[in-house]
């Protein structure tokens, strides 16, 4: 059955935001999410889609991909740069941006969607509405990356 | 150690996940759109002040500017425009992008059609690149005769800036400097393509979920977008009524529109569809009352040309071997016109096109030398190094006679496995089943320029 828009963001926002946090880290997470419904909903294609939720996935990533790719390198500098204050509210490690900010956007889905919500290469596949070759592939690439940053 | 390392990812991601805020409320998610970036320090305020001092600034001098220039609304660009110095042509050195870069030969033909109305510009190139950590960047370029631009597609060059001038379009003057996307974009691109697009206002990118570039061409431009998923390209373009043209479809099954007149290969085993390469008919040569019948152009080698001007080429396509890229490559000419005792420094000249990479025009030869072998008579030489492998075009000049060939030449890396004789004709071809990638859009669109010029 598909859902109204309100519908859909009060079911999805929760756990896009998750995801986007992820992707971008938490400063930008919500506005991302926000940013990604007003394009997909009003999007022409959008009335005519049948899976909401991958499709929003994937518009998700679309918007972060548009983003610059050093947004979290960038955050993570500003944050060791900022007043001991803004340092207190940070509720993140710079570190973790930084290691993060090593992997592209698609990486970074991949990672998040298998680690976070334990969902197979499959299952990512089908929430981003990408081939399950595809996740595997960026998944082991953002694991090669992620061994060396994190020097394990 | 891969335990160890999935705890420790496990761990971040956890972390950072557990991080997140609390979305936006619905209603102002979905109607206000709130810009929250963040605590307010003094530094972001004086920011955020100074910036909508400056858009209210622009909006009043933009406002005066478009009373006194009468000009179509258009859409907001995305893009944004500064000024700046043009860069220089992307070039492409597939050693530096290891051997998984590969451009992969297109397998039909781009049907202009799917370009209506004021979109029946000529399609100029589609191919697919597959690769590793392929980054897409487009690139204008300005066709002087016309101010239009001309954009296409490469991948890694991640510090390049585009730049053009879109002629005499009143509200852009000055040279142009389009920061592009600089994002990678995975493992394949499937699409390059290039139209020339004339009366154009606009044209939006999308892909399959409506991601949308705006770009502000006129007189030209060339639109394209690449999805790994969907496989299609989706153009929207306002004409210059503001007319809305949707079309899309493109796929990576459709390939180069080939104008050559050459005679092409079915297929050549390791040679690219797109690749003309000469393959003489039966009558490739008509010879002159006084070409001699014991001459011999070889076992592996047919004349080929014309009884003014004429070479020797492989019977079943031109595809020599590496040996083309290394200084001593030579190429042999005949005409009825040679003397060779007349004409110790004939003028004859070569002219090598890249058709589908970067590499600039290669002349040589105006003069060649001269030569004689008994099996092959009296010949011109022209010395002709190829700076890199791909699809070449020879044409040669002696005399008011003009004859030209196309030809495949694999990567460098191959290694020779015989000399090559004269001409590198002879000698075990090596067909690499490595095909090079390049600025194929870019140059096969030059390359008709020119050749139209």
């Amino acid at each position: 059955m598909r859902l109204s828009d309100a519908e859909l963001y009060e079911k999805y926002a929760g756990e896009l935001v998750r995801f986007a946090t992820g992707l971008v880290g938490p400063t930008d997470a919500a506005d991302v999410v926000a940013d990604t419904f007003v394009r997909v909903l009003g999007s022409r294609s959008w009335p005519d889609v049948d899976q909401q939720r991958a499709y929003v996935y994937r518009a998700l990533l679309n918007e972060v991909r548009m983003r610059h790719r050093s947004t979290l390198r960038r955050r993570a500098r500003e944050m060791r740069a900022a007043d001991p204050e803004a340092v207190y509210d940070v509720e993140v490690r710079p570190e973790l941006l930084e290691a993060m900010s090593v992997l592209s956007p698609q990486q970074r889905a991949a990672v998040v969607l298998s680690y976070w919500e334990d969902l197979t290469p499959s299952e990512v596949g089908e929430r981003l509405g990408v081939s399950e070759g595809s996740v595997r592939r960026q998944l082991a690439r953002g694991r090669a990356k992620l061994r060396e940053v994190l020097d394990v | 150690m891969s335990d160890r390392l999935d705890r420790e990812i496990r761990s971040m991601v956890v972390e950072l996940v557990e991080s997140s805020p609390a979305p936006h409320p619905a209603q102002d998610a979905l109607h206000s759109r709130p810009r929250m970036r963040g605590p307010v320090t003094w530094r972001s305020g004086l920011v955020r002040a100074l910036t909508v001092a400056a858009l209210v600034l622009l909006v009043g001098l933009g406002g005066a500017w478009i009373g006194r220039n009468v000009v179509p609304s258009e859409p907001a660009a995305d893009i944004p425009m500064v000024e700046g110095t043009p860069s220089p042509e992307p070039s492409f050195d597939p050693s530096a992008y290891g051997p998984e870069v590969r451009l992969l030969p297109s397998t039909g033909d781009v049907q202009p059609d799917v370009l209506p109305g004021t979109l029946d510009g000529e399609v100029v190139a589609v191919g697919r690149i597959e690769g590793t950590n392929l980054e897409v960047f487009s690139w204008y370029t300005t066709d002087p005769p016309n101010g239009a631009c001309l954009q296409v597609v490469g991948f890694r060059a991640r510090h390049s800036t585009c730049s053009g001038t879109f002629g005499d379009d009143p509200r852009v003057s000055g040279p142009l400097v389009f920061p592009r996307l600089d994002e990678p974009t995975g493992d394949v691109i499937d699409v390059i393509a290039a139209w020339q697009v004339p009366d154009t206002t606009a044209i939006v990118i999308a892909d399959a979920s409506d991601t949308s570039f705006w770009q502000r061409p006129r007189g030209g431009v060339v639109a394209f977008t690449f999805d790994s998923e969907t496989e299609s390209v989706i153009f929207n373009a306002l004409d210059t009524n503001e007319e809305t043209i949707r079309s899309q479809g493109i796929s990576p099954s459709q390939t180069v529109e080939s104008t050559e007149d050459e005679e092409t290969s079915a297929s050549l085993e390791g040679v690219p569809g797109w690749c003309p390469v000469t393959v003489p008919g039966e009558d490739a040569f008509t010879p002159a009352s006084e070409t001699p019948d014991e001459l011999s152009p070889g076992d592996d080698a047919v004349w080929y040309g014309t009884p003014e001007l004429w070479t020797k080429i492989r019977p079943n396509g031109q595809v020599v071997d590496g040996s083309w890229l290394y200084p001593g490559a030579k190429t042999f000419w005949w005409s009825e016109n040679f003397t060779l005792m007349a004409e110790l420094e004939p003028d004859v000249t070569v002219t090598a096109e890249h058709l589908d990479g970067s590499a600039p025009i290669v002349r040589a030869g105006g003069p060649g030398t001269n030569g004689s072998h008994p099996d092959l008579g009296d010949f011109m030489l022209v010395g002709v190094e190829l700076p890199e492998p791909g699809c070449w075009k020879l044409t040669a000049e002696y005399k008011g006679a003009t004859l030209s060939y196309v030809m495949w030449v694999p990567r460098r890396g191959a290694v020779p496995r015989a000399v090559p004789d004269i001409g590198g004709l002879a000698g075990d071809s090596l067909i690499s089943d490595d095909v090079i990638a390049g600025a194929v859009a870019y140059s096969h669109g030059r390359s008709r320029r020119n050749s139209s010029a």
